[in-house]
């Protein structure tokens, strides 16, 4: 009930902020309006610069903003939002160039005004933050510089935009209608960036962590094993997930999102469970024990904490067994009897990560396991192939509705099984997943 | 699933957003909801020149400038001319014009 009125709350806020720029325009002797197309621009170009400044807010990881619907759903919402704050920047222009067509000189940089410059490069500055986050990977532009990239240019585009509105100056006349739109909008956009950029990282920076171990396990996994460094550690859900920084300092932003693959219980020590991949994942086997990392955390909706049930079906491919490896050991800490299904699709047998402790959970929770073989060997006698309907039916309980169902790998995987799911009366409601493919 | 909030969450916002816009933009083309009313129209003097190249009306325009403007224009950026006065479409340069045709109307 919390969770969902604090929901409501940020929804509202979030409206309140973005239309604060209409109650700052009606702030006193309110200016003559000049024909229905140029206020609809005006107020357009208005609307999509309060909630540029509210992006800032929504990637700062705050968690009383994440919480209530999961660090996931707050990025996507980013990424959708961007596109419209562009689509509403991107009309201030274009319905001046046609219902006053005058104003295309304005397009000119040598001859325009100061105004119309900074217009033009905000614009140009929000064109390339949406165009380079849509085509990084066509354009194989490393995750790293994009980010750098991404958050500089994000605030020339603030900047720029700012600097336009104020100089044009029409509905921002008078020194109180400045300082709300560069003060009080900029104490939000500003404040978040401080959050992220400057007091996390000196918060990360008070609490490090030690590597203990860096384990092999099957499937080309590593587990980081992390050790609090004079302070008491982490309390998260299981299930959820950090941002792990090892090599760099906090402040260097560059860090990677990994789940909690240890108990929640297992006070005093934190495992995650890394997959070689790409760029940095393929260097965890390289960290030494004795190094210094830094986590940011917990975040993630995708914990049976956040969703009470009589029992569990787990839905596994790949690495993405390590939150559900989270869930089972501390199910078995907290000797929690509730019946679980676990499908684990791989590659191989000799892939599937974590599978020895797995059958030996098996003991102490009350667990079934499906593995599920892409390429499975001569004699192997269970499932193979990927998850289907047929599959999920044959291997679900009776009581299936009652349950509900956490989803963890690929994303193909995730939306067959979804399908699959629906296929058999399963309510999306019941369906927990988490997506980070953004860029 | 959760791609759909955040999806549904856009879309409700953008529509509220939009119509909202829309509604001030309205209420504001009609001089609605106790605004305090702008100059008459026809009060706003159409340019006579060309604007084109000439961006910087102040440069010409000011209390004591070649070409002076009313005293209530001073509070305005140089952004704000052509929100009130319309270019005539003219293509004659400034300098070109007489310099009484352009007093005269500045000071109606």
């Amino acid at each position: 009930m919390r969770r969902t009125l604090n929901g409501i709350f940020w929804i509202l806020a979030f409206l309140f902020l973005t239309l604060s720029p209409i109650f700052v325009m009606m702030i006193g002797a309110v200016r003559p309006g000049r024909g229905f197309w140029t206020e609809l621009s005006v107020s357009l170009g208005f609307l999509g610069l309060a909630m540029m400044g509210l992006q800032f807010l929504l990637t700062a990881r705050y968690r009383g903003i994440t919480s209530p619907y999961g660090i996931d759903v707050v990025y996507h919402f980013h990424r959708q939002i961007s596109f419209v704050i562009f689509a509403l920047v991107l009309a201030h222009p274009l319905i001046l160039f046609i219902f006053r067509p005058n104003t295309i000189e304005y397009l000119n940089v040598f001859t325009a005004s100061w105004a119309a410059r900074f217009g033009i490069f905000g614009l140009l500055s929000m064109a390339f933050v949406v165009f380079a986050s849509v085509y990084r990977k066509s354009l194989r532009i490393s995750y790293e510089p994009w980010r750098m990239s991404h958050a500089i240019v994000a605030i020339l585009a603030i900047i720029f935009t700012r600097a336009h509105l104020v100089s044009v100056g029409y509905y921002a006349d008078t020194t109180v209608k400045q300082v709300v739109w560069v003060g009080g909008h900029g104490v939000l956009w500003i404040g978040a960036l401080t959050y992220v950029r400057v007091i996390k990282p000196m918060m990360m920076l008070r609490r490090p962590y030690k590597v203990e171990e860096v384990r092999l396990e099957r499937g080309n996994v590593y587990s980081l094993v992390l050790k609090p460094d004079g302070h008491k550690g982490m309390d998260f859900k299981p299930g959820q997930f950090v941002w792990l920084t090892v090599w760099n300092s906090p402040f260097a932003l560059k860090e990677h999102p990994f789940s909690f693959s240890s108990s929640a219980l297992n006070e005093g020590q934190i495992e995650l469970a890394i997959k070689e991949l790409g760029d940095f994942t393929s260097q965890v086997k390289n960290i030494k024990p004795g190094t210094t990392a830094y986590l940011d955390g917990p975040f993630g909706d995708l914990s049976i904490d956040h969703h009470p049930a009589p029992g569990y079906v787990f839905l596994v491919g790949g690495i993405g067994i390590s939150p559900i490896m989270s869930i089972l050991r501390t199910m078995k800490d907290r000797r929690d009897t509730r019946p679980l299904v676990l499908i684990y699709g791989s590659k191989t047998w000799d892939d599937l990560t974590f599978r020895e402790e797995i059958d030996i959970l098996k003991d102490s929770v009350n667990l079934k396991v499906v593995y599920l073989l892409e390429d499975p060997p001569e004699d192997w006698k269970g499932e193979t192939g990927f998850v289907t309907p047929d599959l999920l039916s044959r291997h679900l309980p009776e009581n299936r509705v009652e349950l509900r169902y956490f989803i963890c790998g690929p994303e193909p995987m995730i939306n067959a099984v979804e399908y699959g799911l629906v296929k058999l009366g399963i309510s999306l409601e019941q369906t927990h997943s988490e997506r980070f493919n953004l860029v | 699933m959760r791609q759909i909030v955040a999806n549904q969450l856009t879309i409700i916002i953008s529509v509220l957003i939009v119509f909202l816009a829309v509604i001030f933009s309205w209420f504001q083309s009609t001089g609605i909801v106790g605004f305090v009313p702008g100059p008459p129209e026809k009060s706003a003097q159409v340019i006579p020149h060309a604007v084109f190249g000439y961006q910087n009306c102040t440069s010409c325009h000011g209390l004591d400038a070649q070409v002076p403007f009313p005293l209530d224009h001073n509070s305005y950026s140089n952004s704000v001319c052509t929100g009130c006065h319309i270019p005539s479409g003219e293509k004659i340069p400034p300098h070109e014009l007489k310099l009484y045709d352009i007093s005269t109307l500045a000071s109606d």
